[in-house]
Formats: structure tokens, sequence, C-alpha cells
């Protein structure tokens, strides 16, 4: 597996247990599990843009 | 209309059942041991076969990228604190030794990954045991 699909699959099974746990309703989870997956990659795709100076 | 509803996996919404202490610890225990199995005995079925599926996707996961598993031999603070993640995934810990044959491979990204995703299943598997107590008291639905 690439390391895209590494941190997309580990975004997607933790998003899914947390959303769970911590909303009530199905589709409430559902919008959560969504967010969650996208914050997930956004943050990693953003903090790996920032750290790219400091590669060289 | 919520979703699940006719797929089977829709969740029975019988009241919150207030059951004792000593209950609502056994339901947690089971839970640790086997993700999932503590929502599943408080009646929660569809939310412990999702917890289920995604503790064991994330453990199984990190043993076929053969990601390090912590032993209780460890003898620094991390090596405790891996160890104390890693066995937070209950009977899957012990399935490391079956799975992982080839043992662990750090030198690559992909075994240092693997790592990550075990000790996670476990720490996600500690809360989803917390929950199933709250689930199993009556105080959470």
């Amino acid at each position: 597996m690439s390391h895209f699909g590494d941190m997309s699959w580990f975004a997607a099974l933790v998003s899914v247990v947390l959303a769970v746990l911590s909303r009530r309703s199905a589709l409430d989870r559902f919008k959560y599990a969504v967010v969650a997956f996208l914050a997930f990659l956004f943050i990693a795709i953003a903090i790996g843009w920032l750290m790219l100076p400091f590669s060289h | 209309m919520s979703l699940g509803q006719g797929t089977g996996l829709a969740e029975t919404r019988s009241p919150s059942r207030q059951r004792s202490p000593l209950v609502a610890l056994s339901f947690a225990l089971a839970g640790w041991v086997v993700p999932g199995l503590g929502h599943a005995l408080a009646g929660r079925r569809a939310r412990g076969l999702l917890i289920f599926v995604c503790v064991a996707a994330l453990v199984v996961t990190g043993y076929l990228q053969r990601g390090y598993v912590f032993s209780s031999h460890s003898q620094d603070a991390f090596g405790l604190l891996g160890f104390l993640a890693d066995i937070g995934a209950g009977a899957f810990y012990l399935l490391a030794k079956v799975i992982e044959v080839g043992g662990p491979d750090i030198a690559r990204a992909a075994g240092d990954y693997g790592t990550r995703f075990i000790a996670t299943g476990g720490v996600l598997n500690v809360l989803t045991a917390f929950d199933a107590f709250a689930v199993a008291r009556g105080e959470r639905e």
C-alpha cells in the first residue's frame, strides 16, 4: 500500500470508531465520520507541505 | 429514517437499561477481550460489529505491515506505554505471533506505520470498552 493509502485507511477506520463513540444517531455518526476523515487527510497533507522546506 | 434501517444493521432502540456496576464491568472486560462484544452484550449489536471490524482491521493491518508489537518485558517507559497500547486490543494481541510470523520490520516505513496501526487499534478498543461500561450502566444510549 502507498503512504497515502496507508494514511487514508488509518483515517477511515479511526474516524468511524470515533464517530460511533461520540455521536448517538446514525446520521450524526455518518456526518462526523466524513468530517473527521477529511480533516485527517487535510491536516496531514498541510503538515506535509509545511515540512517540505525542511526536507532539503 | 436512520441509516441502517432495512439493512439489518439498525440497532434495537430499546430504552437504555441500567445494569449493576458488576455486570457493566463484565461487559467492559468482555469488550476489551473481544472488541465490540461489550456493546453486543448490552444490546447494541450493530455498534459492536462496527467496532469489531474497525479495531480488527487496524490491528491486522498493523501485523500484516510487520509493525512492532511491544512485550511486557520492555525496559523503558516508551516500551511500557507501547505495551499498554498494544494489549488494549485484547485477544488480538495474542494473534500477533500467528499473523506476524516474520516478526517486526520497522526498518521500512510500512513497518513503522504498522506499529502505529496496532497501538491505535488497542487504544481505541480501550475507549470502546469504557463506552460499553457507560452503555451498560444506562449513562449513554
